[in-house]
């Protein structure tokens, strides 16, 4: 885990249930994965062999075992993950208020108003995102250890199958990761530095309206404000392009990588090494480490811009340590 | 004064006028003549600020009429005054732009604006002088650099009536002296309303009047 992070969950004294809501996570997906991949290998068994009784168990089986899985995310792990990300809010929160209200005047105007606005909301906001949001860091380790575990079973099924599909993703993923993605905390960072001056601006507009108005000066404010928002606009515009490319990326290599399979898959049927059964259940297998994958591109494009705001908590809160 | 220039500037007739539930002026008419110097004084809570807020335009009275150097619309009333107040208005801009605020002034005269509030002592030993970023520190002023920046402003407006509401309040006796100077030089020929506690800076005014209990008198 990122340092940064580490730091701000120990200051805060939420590590223990942040770990405990990750763990929990971790069956829920590899299970979707393998019950999908046995029954859809189930499915195709049974209609070639004209089964339909026991399809339909099958069918019952599929839709108990699904519901129970998605049950358990919804219910049990949802409402961990939701008071951990509430708990996380007040902590952090009270924090940065302790923090502000421990400065003496000369450190308080070290930093504009708009600073300590952003940090009491933005920042906080963002620094949840990293840690519990969908396609942020809690996704990015789920997917991951998906990822392993899949690969593993497409390993023991069929190597080389295996290697054809992750050769067609691997380089699309550090292409993404270490070329596209990688501006996307300094685009982050520059839309943040403009949130700051335009929260400034805002409270110039309404805290000196009276003055503004005899110095004839709203306009030139607000061009001020529209300039501060459209830096934001632009530079979460350039994030979100390279967003776009590695999501293009993602897709394309995934589609190539089911082609190839299904072209070497035909070849193998042909020399009876498996049945279209055992390539069903290898092509599902296939699709949860492009899936896993594509979750960690996404999330490590989101980490890249929430990261901004768990740097800025711990310039401010930086230097306790009670976890 | 100038004789020629005994005419009313600011006329107000049978006004009333309430701020927040409160009565500040109950059927009050009043008048100030074209380069008079008007100390207004009153208790705290009396109005005085929101007072000037009126005669600003910025607020309106729910009876009587209001006019200033001949306008009655607020819009038109604003473009006539110059103000300053307690806090000095400081945005995250040069010292140059939070004089200027968007409008074009020559070199030459900026130079003299500078000049005249004292504010070269200061910016000459900047860096960059008037032209340095005030951005985020703008807090780590001193009183007197900003209230000094918020009569460079009221000066460069060059409005004929100033609004001073109470700017000496919250600067020690040394800063204050520096800047009555500097407000000396922006009031100069000019029709002053000044509102504050200090009446011993209101020596040589032409009237001082009082608001209390909706009514403004000598």
């Amino acid at each position: 885990m990122n340092k940064e992070v580490i730091k701000m969950l120990k200051v805060c004294g939420v590590w223990k249930m942040f770990l405990i809501m990750l763990i929990l996570r971790f069956p829920f997906d590899i299970l979707n994965s393998v019950i999908k991949a046995n029954l859809m290998q189930c499915f195709i068994h049974m209609i070639r062999q004209n089964q339909k009784e026991n399809l339909w168990f099958n069918v019952v089986l599929f839709f108990t075992l699904s519901a129970l899985l998605f049950g358990y995310n919804m219910s049990i792990w949802s409402t961990i993950a939701v008071k951990t990300t509430v708990l996380l809010q007040t902590k952090l929160r009270k924090k940065i208020y302790e923090k502000i209200l421990d400065l003496s005047p000369r450190e308080m105007s070290e930093e504009s108003k708009g600073d300590w606005f952003t940090a009491l909301n933005n920042d906080v906001d963002n620094a949840c995102a990293y840690l519990t949001s969908p396609l942020n860091y809690m996704h990015m380790v789920i997917a991951l250890v998906n990822l392993v575990l899949s690969s593993i079973i497409m390993i023991f099924l069929n190597v080389e199958l295996y290697v054809i599909g992750i050769c067609c993703l691997l380089p699309f993923f550090f292409l993404n990761v270490m070329v596209i993605s990688r501006k996307i905390t300094f685009f982050k960072e520059r839309a943040k530095k403009s949130l700051v001056k335009y929260t400034d601006w805002i409270e110039v507009s309404l805290k000196e309206k009276s003055l503004l108005s005899v110095y004839d000066a709203k306009e030139f404010v607000y061009e001020k404000i529209e300039k501060q928002s459209l830096n934001i606009l632009k530079e979460n515009m350039k994030a979100h392009n390279r967003m776009c490319i590695c999501n293009a990326l993602y897709a394309f290599s995934g589609m190539l990588g089911y082609l190839l399979l299904l072209f070497r898959g035909s070849d193998i049927i042909e020399e009876d090494k498996t049945d279209l059964a055992g390539l069903t259940k290898m092509t599902q297998y296939r699709s949860e480490t492009v899936r896993s994958v594509n979750c960690i591109y996404s999330s490590v494009n989101n980490m890249n811009a929430s990261i901004v705001g768990v740097r800025r908590i711990n310039e401010i809160i930086g230097g306790e340590n009670n976890g | 004064m100038n004789k020629e220039d005994n005419k009313d500037i600011i006329i107000g007739q049978n006004i009333t006028f309430s701020y927040k539930d409160r009565i500040i002026l109950d059927n009050q008419s009043f008048s100030f003549k074209k380069g008079e110097h008007i100390g207004i004084i009153g208790e705290s809570g009396s109005g005085k600020s929101t007072f000037l807020k009126l005669l600003a335009g910025l607020l309106s009275p729910s009876s009587g009429t209001l006019s200033v150097d001949s306008e009655s619309d607020p819009t038109k009333i604003m473009k006539k005054i110059s103000m300053v107040m307690q806090d000095a208005m400081i945005m995250p801009l040069t010292i140059r732009e939070n004089i200027a605020l968007g409008k074009e002034i020559k070199k030459e005269r900026m130079d003299e604006i500078i000049k005249a509030t004292r504010l070269d002592l200061w910016t000459d030993s900047l860096p960059e002088g008037i032209d340095t970023y005030l951005g985020e520190r703008a807090d780590e002023l001193s009183g007197g650099q900003a209230q000094r920046i918020a009569i460079a402003r009221a000066i460069a407006k060059d409005a004929d009536i100033i609004l001073l509401d109470e700017p000496t309040s919250s600067l020690d006796k040394d800063t204050i002296k520096d800047v009555m100077e500097a407000l000396e030089t922006l009031i100069d020929r000019k029709s002053v309303i000044h509102v504050t506690h200090q009446t011993d800076l209101l020596k040589g005014y032409h009237r001082i009047l009082k608001i209390g209990g909706g009514r403004i008198y000598e």
